[in-house]
């Protein structure tokens, strides 16, 4: 047998083994039998509905019977005969008792006859099988039992469909057409922003290839019914319900999946949409279940068996997490299994204490309060029960007194907790109270000697350098077993950032697509290096809710688009996608730059095709945006061209880090720029302040050698490893280095008319190998060459220098003009081959500014008055008309 | 139409049958089910009462206070203390046993109540 695709289909009957019982969807699926089956559950509803009215309306009548018969002597209710003397009242009160007992036995049949979903054992492999004949197994379970009321609604809408279109069978796009009517299959597609409209008409087309014939309920919907069942076994799920029904269609089906991925829907973007439904679901039966068992955990400082003693002074020091989590106020801890039971372990293995090694941000506290979480409900070994985790704030220890007798007041706290008996303590960067950290006082010793006697144990954190540059070194190494909490991979963050939306939501009133969650944890990925997951992406969640929730409209949904709008309001990089309007901007960037530089065409030309590059996300994303070297002889524009691109890819030329190289000639100036212990490096905190920016290296070729390897490393990589040994982000910068090497052989090439392009060739080849090695010049996207300035360039350069000057004037109120042939004897006057533009601006200082100045202090010109400045460099003053 | 006579049909048919096999659950698996029950909320009272934990740390001393006179008297005070929540589990026991009984009781005394209108 084939299907549409000529896939063949396996034969028999399809389901899961589990232990030694086959599972399998038992029911008959025909119309009548659906039909049927609808019927029987209403007719049961009714029976529930029939009886209760009967109940209700007997004892009525037995209570309004006697109230009349003894509404005189009431004393007569206190007997028992009463209840026993002949009347149709006293007769319709026994016939109600006795229907109250059929009601609960309607109620209650229900749970004894309610089947479970099976146990499965840890590491059990599982999976769908055909059997050819059911035979030879045993026992046998059906699923049809283990489906959700809405699972069963999925069901018999496909079978429906089916029958209604005439298709002789049952398929996975039947079933995952009807499964969308489901309310969660609802609120998953309003997570991916999608909606039935957009997949309706391809769903109509492919269901009219479908072979026709009597509708048949067979092998291939069995099958999707068995995945979802093994599924929901896999995800520990109390029922097989829509959701399942809906994943296992698209991941089993080619159609659905294309079908998907035509509207821009990955298969991912499903799996972590399905799992977010799910998280939410567990969150509240986990909530429940966690309600139920934290009952049972003492609240006060005072353990059951009432050994403990009160802790004042630790009282006052110290925040009590058991006792937060029993009232519910700690959030719920999502993942990281590995972390939890590899601390439970080592603290049941030897009483030792444990330190969490994590960067701040990746979850260090979330597993602590898992942990407390696990202790108000007792769900922890025995070492850990009836026991209160207490976490010790170390700075107010060491802030009281002025900091004075902080090692009494710590020696103190442990000797109550000792005394306590009851009591696990936590300590949050335990790297802060070793060697002098804290005020000057090192803490470490006690805590050690402390620990050695062994009535208590402690559970620390700490950063990875904290670890490293304190922790190992201290007296408390051999105290503590390291436990190393990774940041979570991009899907784990996803799962995280799912269970926590739900709580942004409510607050600012706003629903998250699944896009724009995805967006917020790639982009803080990308933009964030200075923080971690999941944190960052949490808080920056939290922002972009802020930000919708300001826009006014209350439930707005947020988009990818909210999230780049957040992260381009950060960064000033755009980042939303790129519109029409700003499509055609990037097209003609060429002649928006020209309207700053004159010439230079080549060096324009491909700047703007690496800016649009890199806005297109065309772009290696390990290395900067891109890497510049400009060559050409002082004052020919390679500066101002750095300058409009800051301008135009970050928004303002002031997101420039400028750097003179000439200041960086021997070795020793390595540590100025990436510093050194305890000091930042000029370069490096420039950058880690300022991840968005150009970096312009001037005068590239008089850094030391050892510096541009340094470079080196940027360009391939986009980090550097600065003196302290953090890792600086460079892949949001531009890298633009400038050079006068090669220039004199460059006018002199220029001069005798060779094209820029031999020009290039040869000064890679040749000029420049004495100063760069050729693997630096590889490293760079573009070497530039600047052409000497031109006659005509300079009176270009003048007209701009002009407009600059009449700009200026425009603040105070006056109108300056000038000819084109006063501009072109100035342009005349500034030009020389050898220093470019340089020396026209003091050529336009000396005749126009200086003369300018005079006639403000002298008082010649005043507002609404016009300056011309005259063929000859005079200058006369036109008088506005009086008022 | 055609579903609604099916469900009149499955309504009379259903309380026929179910009307048999009421008296015949009530003391099979519906005894089980309340059984269960009381047994659960009897283990659940004597849980927060935390009996067994007073009872496992009889000898030890009460807020820590390890000197003889405390331990004497945290012995008594916690022998005082078992005797009273036994007592306490002991009379929720008692009152949950009861309402078991209730259980096995009520049809057949609302039985009796019917029975005994019918013949007077």
């Amino acid at each position: 047998m084939d299907d549409q695709n000529g896939k063949s289909i396996p034969q028999g009957t399809p389901g899961v083994s589990v232990g030694a019982r086959f599972w399998f969807f038992e029911n008959k699926i025909s119309g009548g039998s659906l039909n049927a089956r609808e019927a029987k559950l209403l007719g049961q509803r009714l029976i529930l509905i029939a009886s209760l009215l009967v109940t209700v309306f007997l004892l009525a009548l037995a209570i309004f019977g006697l109230v009349i018969d003894y509404q005189e002597n009431p004393s007569y209710l206190f007997q028992i005969d009463t209840y026993f003397t002949a009347s149709p009242y006293m007769l319709a009160m026994w016939f109600g008792l006795l229907s109250i007992s059929f009601i609960f036995f309607r109620a209650f049949e229900g749970r004894t006859k309610k089947k479970f979903m099976p146990k499965v054992k840890p590491k059990a492999t599982l999976n769908v099988s055909y059997l050819p004949s059911l035979d030879i197994v045993e026992k046998h379970g059906n699923i049809g039992d283990l489906l959700s009321t809405d699972a069963w609604e999925t069901v018999k809408a496909a079978y429906e469909l089916a029958d209604k279109g005439g298709h002789s069978q049952v398929l996975p796009v039947h079933l995952f057409a009807a499964s969308l009517s489901s309310t969660q299959v609802r609120t998953l597609f309003m997570r991916l922003g999608i909606g039935f409209d957009d997949i309706k008409d391809a769903l109509r087309r492919n269901m009219n290839t479908i072979e026709k014939g009597s509708t048949d309920f067979g092998t291939k919907a069995r099958t999707i019914i068995s995945f979802a069942f093994l599924r929901a076994l896999k995800n520990d799920r109390q029922a097989v319900s829509s959701i399942e029904i809906f994943a296992e269609c698209y991941a089993q089906d080619e159609f659905l999946q294309e079908l998907l991925y035509s509207i821009e829907i990955e298969k991912e973007e499903v799996e972590n949409t399905i799992e977010w439904i799910i998280i939410n679901d567990r969150l509240q039966e986990r909530y429940h279940q966690f309600r139920r068992a934290a009952g049972f955990k003492s609240t006060g400082a005072m353990n059951k068996a009432y050994t403990s003693v009160e802790t004042p002074f630790l009282d006052r020091v110290s925040e009590d997490l058991t006792l937060a989590a029993v009232r519910g106020r700690l959030p719920m801890l999502v993942g990281r299994d590995r972390e939890v039971e590899e601390l439970l372990r080592s603290i049941e293995g030897g009483r030792q204490s444990v330190v969490l090694v994590g960067a701040p941000g990746v979850g260090k506290k979330a597993i602590i309060y898992g942990i407390a979480e696990r202790m108000a409900a007792e769900r922890v070994p025995e070492i850990l029960q009836d026991k209160r985790l207490v976490k010790i704030s170390v700075p107010h220890i060491v802030s009281a007194d002025a900091g004075s007798g902080a090692e009494e007041r710590m020696l103190y706290a442990l000797q109550e907790v000792g005394r306590s008996g009851n009591i696990v303590l936590i300590i949050e960067n335990i790297d802060q109270m070793i060697g002098g950290m804290a005020g000057g006082v090192d803490l470490s010793p006690i805590l050690a000697s402390e620990l050695e006697k062994g009535y208590t144990f402690v559970i620390a954190t700490t950063t990875p350098q904290g670890y490293t540059s304190a922790v190992e070194r201290s007296v408390l190494a051999q105290q503590f077993t390291k436990i190393q909490v990774e940041e979570p991979s991009r899907n784990e963050a996803i799962h995280i950032l799912e269970s926590k939306i739900g709580a942004i939501e409510n607050i600012n009133k706003v629903i998250f697509s699944y896009p724009a969650l995805a967006k917020i944890v790639d982009l803080s990925e990308r933009y964030m290096h200075e923080n971690y997951l999941p944190e960052k992406a949490i808080l920056l969640a939290q922002e972009v809710g802020n930000l919708v929730m300001n826009r006014g409209q209350e439930w707005a949904k947020i988009t990818e688009d909210d999230v780049a709008e957040l992260i381009s309001q950060k960064t000033n990089i755009p980042m939303t996608d790129v519109s029409a309007e700003e499509g055609a901007k990037l097209l003609n960037l060429e002649s928006k730059m020209h309207e700053r530089i004159i010439g230079q065409e080549e060096a324009v030309k491909a700047v703007s095709s690496a800016l649009r590059r890199a806005r297109v996300e065309l772009r290696s994303e390990k290395r900067p945006i891109a890497n510049f070297l400009f060559l050409g002889p002082t004052g020919v524009g390679k500066t101002e061209l750095a300058k409009t691109t800051a301008e135009v890819y970050f928004g303002n030329e002031e997101s420039m880090l400028r750097f003179d190289m000439s200041e960086y000639q021997d070795k020793s100036s390595i540590n100025r720029l990436i510093g050194m212990q305890g000091e930042g490096g000029l370069l490096t905190e420039a950058v880690r302040k300022n991840p968005f920016s150009l970096l312009l290296l001037d005068e590239l070729e008089k850094a030391d050698p050892d510096i541009l390897n340094l470079f080196l490393q940027v360009m391939d990589d986009g980090r550097l490893t600065d003196g302290a040994g953090r890792t600086i982000d460079f892949t949001n910068v531009i890298l633009i280095a400038t050079s006068n090497a090669g220039t004199q052989y460059i006018q002199d090439e220029v001069e005798k008319g060779i094209s820029l392009e031999v020009i290039k060739e040869h000064l890679l080849e040749e000029e420049l190998r004495t100063i760069y090695r050729p693997e630096f010049l590889n490293r760079f996207d573009g070497v530039m060459v600047f052409k000497p300035l031109t006659q005509e360039n300079v009176e270009a350069i003048a007209h701009l220098m002009m407009q600059k000057v009449a700009k200026r004037l425009e603040a105070k109120g006056i109108t300056f003009t000038a000819n084109d042939q006063a501009i072109r004897e100035l342009a005349e006057k500034g030009y020389d081959p050898k220093f470019g533009a340089r020396p026209l601006r003091r050529v336009i200082q000396e005749n126009v500014d200086n003369a300018v100045a005079e006639f403000l202090l002298q008082g010649k010109v005043s507002r609404r008055d016009t300056l011309v400045l005259e063929p000859g460099g005079a200058i006369r003053v036109e008088k506005a008309a009086e008022l | 139409m055609e579903k609604i006579l099916a469900s009149i049909q499955y309504f009379f048919v259903d309380l026929v049958t179910d009307l048999v096999r009421w008296p015949f659950w009530w003391y099979s698996k519906g005894l089980i089910l309340v059984t269960g029950w009381i047994f659960h909320s009897i283990s659940n009272y004597s849980r927060s009462l935390a009996l067994w934990v007073w009872i496992k740390n009889i000898f030890v001393p009460m807020f820590g206070a390890r000197d003889i006179q405390s331990r004497l008297i945290s012995f008594f005070v916690r022998l005082v203390q078992i005797i009273a929540r036994s007592f306490m589990l002991l009379i929720f026991s008692i009152l949950m046993i009861i309402a078991l009984a209730a259980y096995m009781i009520f049809p057949v005394f609302c039985v009796y109540g019917l029975i005994n209108q019918l013949i007077l």
